[in-house]
């Protein structure tokens, strides 16, 4: 039991760390993607 | 001849019993609260139809030979296969407007941190003696999202998908109710009144159609075990914006929504027998669920918080909780507690940002956690 809460407890900070990483990157990415469009029509 | 004809009276458990009163319940709950009829009405349907003694709804083993029951073959065609949550998320993604989280970009952080509860609830879940799959299955209730939790539960923990997917529909829909405590016990009358900036941004409709198929590109490059979900989910969203297939958009939306939701409920209550509901787990799922709730709710308002400290332009905390992918529950809870506190802060949009910045963010968890603890228990 204890093992598989070290498992999780190891698991759970990487998936929610990456997963915080990833909707960051999306956050610039949408702000990006945002300029170029709004220059490009602009 | 009598035996065969009073067969099923003579087969009837206490187990069955419960479990049709437990159909019943949920039948009350969707006609009467209206909590996700759609779902908790054929869940609660199916219930019943299973728990009939011998009920030719599931296989059946008679005489040695197997009869095959219709419940049970739309499980292994439609839920084994992961085709019908796959499909829902081709009519949510229809539905879905982005334009709200694409005003309003810094809404895709609280669309992650507001995803806490599934990491949360599955680090709890193995103290209380789950292994990991089956963790991994309770936490991602937590994702506030009906198929991504059927997805991953049904590629972990078969055994478990009934008391799941109640847990997450119910809970779905008690968002009014969970959410609010939560939230006020972690801000300040003064932060609930905190007024957002309006923003003249105007979308372009090119960003609109190249959003869905570039998230799905750089999503399922760094996550290829979301690619299905967040694929789908995007290709229904790509129908919406292209602006040259209404017909197919309009069918998503409609026609294929409630046809597989008819089908996923009906289904998913073939996993609704005494032997496997009538369990203590069952409570225990349903408790961490609740926990996996407030976990992602208080998680979104810390994070806020927690971002207020760096910017000049303070975000009201609120729409942290917004994160969670209760879609459009959520949003309109916090647009409604806004009002509370100040009848002129209107904060549906931004809410609805976060919010379907937590539809992303609960689909990416669950291709993470597949990734991670299928990687880890092969």
């Amino acid at each position: 039991m204890i093992q598989n809460f070290l498992t999780a407890l190891r698991l759970g900070i990487i998936g929610y760390l990456f997963l915080v990483g990833l909707l960051f990157a999306f956050f610039g990415f949408v702000k990006l993607l945002l300029r170029i469009f709004t220059k490009t029509k602009g | 001849m009598l035996t065969e004809l009073f067969s099923g009276i003579a087969s009837l458990t206490l187990g069955n019993v419960v479990m049709i009163l437990i159909g019943l319940v949920l039948i009350y709950l969707a006609i009467a609260k209206k909590y996700e009829p759609a779902l908790l009405l054929p869940i609660g349907f199916g219930t019943i139809l299973v728990n009939i003694p011998l009920s030719s709804a599931l296989d059946q083993l008679l005489q040695g030979v197997l009869h095959r029951g219709v419940l049970s073959i739309f499980f292994d065609i439609g839920i084994a296969t992961e085709i019908f949550p796959l499909l829902i998320f081709i009519a949510v993604g229809a539905m879905i407007d982005f334009t709200p989280l694409l005003e309003n970009p810094v809404m895709f952080l609280f669309g992650a941190a507001a995803q806490f509860g599934i990491f949360g609830t599955m680090m709890i879940a193995t103290l209380l003696g789950f292994d990991l799959k089956e963790s991994a299955s309770v936490g991602i209730i937590g994702a506030a999202d009906g198929p991504t939790s059927i997805y991953v539960a049904s590629r972990f923990a078969k055994h478990m998908l009934g008391p799941i997917s109640v847990a997450a529909y119910s809970y779905m829909s008690l968002v009014p109710i969970i959410q609010p405590p939560v939230i006020r016990a972690l801000t300040t009358k003064k932060e609930r009144s905190i007024r957002m900036q309006p923003k003249a941004q105007k979308i372009p409709r090119i960003a609109k159609i190249v959003f869905p198929i570039s998230v799905t590109i750089v999503a399922s490059i760094l996550a290829p075990n979301s690619t299905a979900l967040i694929g789908f989910l995007m290709f229904g969203n790509l129908l919406r914006e292209c602006g040259v297939l209404d017909n197919l958009s309009k069918s998503a939306q409609n026609e294929l929504a409630n046809l597989v939701t008819i089908l996923l409920g009906l289904t998913i209550a073939s996993t609704m027998t005494a032997d496997k509901f009538l369990r203590p787990q069952t409570l225990v799922i349903l408790g961490l669920g609740l926990i996996a709730f407030i976990f992602d709710t208080a998680a979104g308002v810390l994070f806020a918080k927690f971002l207020n400290l760096f910017l000049k332009r303070k975000l009201n905390p609120m729409l942290g909780a917004a994160g969670i992918s209760a879609f459009p529950m959520s949003a309109r809870v916090i647009h409604k507690m806004g009002l509370q506190e100040d009848p002129m802060n209107f904060l549906l949009m931004y809410a609805a940002g976060a919010n379907t910045a937590g539809q992303i963010g609960s689909v990416l968890a669950g291709g993470i956690l597949i990734s991670l603890v299928g990687g880890m228990v092969r």
